[in-house]
Order: C-alpha cells, then structure tokens, then sequence
C-alpha cells in the first residue's frame, strides 16, 4: 500500500492558500524573532501574505475534490475563503496602531491570525467531519492565545479563561455528536454519508448526535441559549481580535453546518430537528437585542447585536436551498465589513483596556474626528439594516427567503426585533452627532493610515454592495447552485 | 466478545460525569479535567465503532482527538498561569470582573 493516491494531481495549487498562510505565520515570528530592529514591516508582511492567500485563492485554484473525497475547492468555498482573508486583512490593519499604542507588537499575534484563517479554510473546505473538527480546533487555539494576548490586562486573562473553558465544553460535545454521527452511518465522510442519509430512516441514536452537534456549534456561533460566554470575551479580548472573533468563526462554522444539513437534506422533513434550529434562532434574535438596548458599554452591545445577527443567518439555513445558501454568504462578507468597521473605530479610543468604552467616550466624535465619526455612523447604519446600506439588501434578502421557505413566523420574529434594534443603533449615532462631550472625558482617538485604510474599505464595501448588490448576489448565487447540486 | 453497546453506555456515563463536573466544579484545573473526562469518553465510543465495524477510520479519528486534546490542555494552563498571577486563585468564581 503506499500513499500515492491520495495525492491527486493539483493537490499543490487545492491547498496554496493554505501553505501560504502557514509558512508566512512561521515566517513572522522567525522575523519577530531574529530581526526585532525591523519590527515596523509585521503588519505590512502580515498584509502581503493575506494578499498573496487570496490571489492563491481567486486565480491559482482550481475547482475539485482532492485527498480522497476529504477536501473540496469549489465556488463556495472560494467566497467563503476570501470572506476569512478580509475579515484577516481589516483584523490587521486595525491591530496594527492599537498594538503600537499598547505597545505589545509581536510577530506572534499576526502569525496567529492568519493560523486561525487556515483553520476556518479547513472548515469551509473539509468534507470530512475529521477535517471540520481539526479546522475548527486549530481555529479555537488560536482564538484562546489571541483573546489572553494582552496578558498584564486581568480583564484579558479572564475573558481568555472563559473563552477557554467555555470552548473546549463545547468541543467535547462536538466531538460526542461527530462520534455518534460515526456509530450511525459508519462513516465521517460527508459525501457517504450523503448517500447514507438519502435511504435511511431517522433514530433516536441520530436525534441525540444532532442535538450534541447542534449544541457544540451553537456555543461557537453564540447563538442563545449558548451565548452567555460572548459578551464577556469581546469585552475583554483585545478590540480588534474581537471584531474578528465576532465574524469570521461565525462564518466558518455556518459554511461547514449548511454542509452538513445540505448532507442530511433527505431526513429533515421526516424529522424535527429544523423547529430545534428554529427556536435557538428566534431566541436569539429576541435575546440578543433586547439585552442590547440596556447595554452602555459599546463592546458588549456590539456582542449582543451579534448574538441578532448570527440569529438572522440562522433563519436562512432552515431551508437549504440555493438562494438562502447565497443570502448566508452574502450576509457574511456584509456583516464582515461592518462589524469589524464597528469594532475598529471602538479600538481606535485610548482608553484602559480594563475600563468599559461607554456610550459617553463617543460623545461629540463625530464633530472631533470627521471621519472616524462618519466611519462608525455608516456601520451603525448598516447594522441597523437601513437603506442604501449593504446591510439593508442583506437582510432583505434573508428575510425573503425565509418567508419563500415558509418559515413566516420565524421570519416575523426577525423583522420585528430588527425594527427594535434600529433603537440602538441610532443611539450609538445620536452620542456621536447630537450630545455634548462632558468636559474633559473623552478619550483621545489614536489612528493612523492603516485604520484609515481599513475604515475606508469598510466604507467602501458596505456603500458598494448595498447600491450594487446584483453581482455578488449573481456570484453567490452560482456558487450555492453548485454546492447544492453535488 | 463484549458486545459494543456495553462500551457506549460507559462511555456515555463517563461524558455525563464529565459534563456534571464542568457544571459543578469551582477550580479551573479540575473543570479542563472533567473536560478531558469528556474527550476520552467520546475516544471511547470511536474506538467501540471502530472495532464493531473493523474499520480504520474511527482508530484514526482517535488520534487526532488526542492530539487536540493535548494542544489544549498546553495553551489552557498557560491561561491557568496568567490568570493566577493577577489573582492568585484560578477558582472560576472568583473571575467576575465583568458582568453585564
């Protein structure tokens, strides 16, 4: 026996993005390590190698399934891809200034980032639960270094340990519902158990592995009732990880779960599992924005917001179908750009990292700094969902698929509790433009071209896709077909 | 032979024990123990449906977990460490500094 066929022809160009981003994280540190002198050029390396992914990425890559049925490259997988690489790229440009002025810089940090992009690929590309749970791991470890980075913050460590303890749980149930996932249809493969599924009748043995599953995935998505671990974290972990925490996993483990429901499509309508999914959906969606209405910390109410939104894209999955699978990945990349955006001009406030970053801190911003105003204004729109933002077209779409599945009253909940968050949204905008700073409390804001660069992509995309929607929709769109149709 | 469902209740209780120990216990160290309670009895159940279907692929799983499970437990007491000196006590109750 040797291991020959395994290595398909083009197994090299499937998983360049891949080898780039892990060789260029040891590359960073080895430079952190040896030429501490030209510490300035981190970032910027950090930045090309994000680049250099994501041409790897689009232009290198070639569609098909490689290692033996347990990797695929597809259409899919390549915007989900280039959702993490951006989500990785604004993460950097903002961390770039915020750790100049924490003064903690270190090649490790950047190294990080981009090892937890090729965990969240591995996620989007397994077809493998073996490979979703090893992506979905080599992700989490570096979310626990990245959350505890600032480590003379005690706020830091303890956001690190519950992030932690809270993670690994959910992992072990993971790992139970993968297992008897096995003990079922004797494989962890996705595609047997594709077909495994188009013949088989339901059991309790398989209710209880979904149910492990579905728990573990939802501690990781924050969706409620699991969600109670993300506000503290996003509170305590650095602000620019935690503008990426908040998106980019969510994204990962979406793409991976509308495979594996994709994979169970046959079973679902003999069984209930979906009304399960349904009900931590709607949860959440009312959870998560009615704690944020009292929220006064900007980073917990982002947190909260965020507990809304994953509750939104969870709606789309209930039906796996083309469009809502399309409304998903749209979705992300929108909620990509503004919540990082969000989150980086919090980051941009020089503040203790162990005081809250209030409501009062942003009073008058959007007359003291112009564009750091309108950058979070635009954000707070978009989350909102408000016309002609990205955000607006994206939740459109998701509730319009919702309601074309039939999920009418799951697609109502959101409606509503997405008028109600508008509240504090605007509130945010109100502090910004309408209230008088008291005097001599406002914190400076600490921002350099990089943030500018970011916030202006942020800005950039979020205007573009909510005016020019059609072509990513078309995109996304094709991509889906394809997944589906396999 | 033993048949494989007496394999999947033990481990079935060993996960719930791990999972009552998450729940109830004080001490950092001793919830990542019940924890990896957790892990060995999902490697328990692989390794069950391994035998029962003479397969490979569950006894391949099994050493990934391990692997998992051991890079976990080295990035988890450096938490540990860092935590205990801000606060000398890795007790999670004691790690409150935040709530909402």
């Amino acid at each position: 026996m040797t291991l020959h066929p395994l290595l398909e022809p083009g197994w090299v160009q499937a998983i360049l993005p891949e080898l780039i981003l892990s060789a260029g994280g040891m590359l960073l540190i080895l430079v952190d390590a040896f030429l501490p002198r030209i510490k300035g050029i981190l970032a910027p390396l950090a930045l090309l190698l994000f680049i250099a992914a994501a041409w790897a990425e689009a232009l290198i890559s070639r569609g098909g399934i490689y290692f033996g049925g347990t990797y695929e490259m597809s259409p899919i997988t390549a915007l989900f891809d280039l959702t993490f690489l951006l989500a990785g790229m604004l993460a950097v440009l903002f961390a770039r200034e915020y750790l100049e002025r924490e003064n903690m810089e270190g090649g490790e940090f950047y190294a990080l980032l981009l090892w937890g992009t090729v965990g969240m690929m591995m996620m989007a590309k397994g077809l493998d639960l073996l490979l979703i749970v090893l992506g979905l791991e080599i992700l989490s470890i570096c979310i626990f270094v990245l959350v505890g980075y600032n480590r003379r913050a005690p706020v830091s460590n303890e956001a690190s340990l519950k992030y932690f303890l809270m993670g690994a749980f959910a992992t072990g149930f993971i790992l139970y519902g993968t297992a008897l996932f096995y003990g079922a249809t004797q494989s962890t493969n996705i595609g047997v158990m594709t077909r495994w599924f188009s013949g088989a009748q339901s059991t309790p043995l398989l209710t209880v592995a979904f149910v492990l599953l579905m728990s573990g995935f939802g501690f990781k998505l924050a969706l409620a009732p699991f969600h109670p671990w993300a506000p503290d974290v996003y509170q305590g972990a650095p602000t620019p990880v935690a503008g990426w925490l908040s998106v980019a996993p969510k994204a990962a483990t979406l793409i991976a779960l509308v495979r594996l429901f994709n994979a169970m499509g046959p079973m679902l309508p003999k069984v209930s599992w979906m009304s399960m999914v349904a009900a931590l959906s709607t949860l959440s969606m009312i959870v998560g924005n009615a704690v944020a209405i009292v929220q006064r910390d900007l980073k917990r109410m982002l947190a909260y917001s965020g507990i809304a939104h994953v509750g939104y894209m969870t709606i789309a999955m209930l039906t796996v179908r083309d469009d809502s699978v399309a409304a998903i990945t749209v979705y992300t990349i929108v909620y990509a750009l503004m919540n990082i955006g969000a989150f980086g001009v919090v980051s941009l406030l020089t503040k203790n990292e162990n005081d809250p970053h209030t409501l009062d801190d942003i009073a008058g911003l959007g007359f003291r700094r112009k564009f750091y105003g309108f950058a979070l204004a635009i954000c707070m729109f978009s989350l909102s969902g408000l016309p002609p933002t990205a955000g607006f077209i994206a939740k459109f779409y998701i509730f319009k698929t919702a309601i074309e599945s039939g999920h009418t009253t799951v697609a109502l909940v959101g409606i509503l509790t997405s008028i109600t968050s508008v509240y504090y949204y605007l509130r945010v905008v109100y502090y910004l433009y309408m209230k008088e700073p008291a005097e001599g409390s406002t914190p400076a804001m600490f921002g350099g071209i990089f943030a500018t660069g970011a916030l202006t992509i942020a800005i950039i995309g979020i205007l573009g896709i909510g005016i020019f929607p059609a072509q990513l929709f078309q995109a996304a769109g094709n991509a889906a077909r394809i997944l589906l149709r396999q | 032979m033993i048949p494989t469902h007496y394999f999947l209740v033990l481990s079935a209780i060993l996960f719930t024990i791990g999972v009552l120990g998450v729940l109830t216990r004080k001490n950092g160290i001793t919830i990542f123990m019940s924890i990896e309670l957790m892990v060995n009895a999902v490697n328990l159940t692989f390794l069950a449906y391994a035998r029962q279907f003479h397969q490979t692929h569950g006894l391949i799983f099994v050493f990934f977990i391990m692997a998992i499970a051991a890079a976990e437990a080295a990035v988890g007491l450096a938490i540990f460490i860092s935590l205990f000196h801000h606060r000398d006590t890795i007790d999670v109750d004691e790690a409150n500094l935040m709530h909402w």
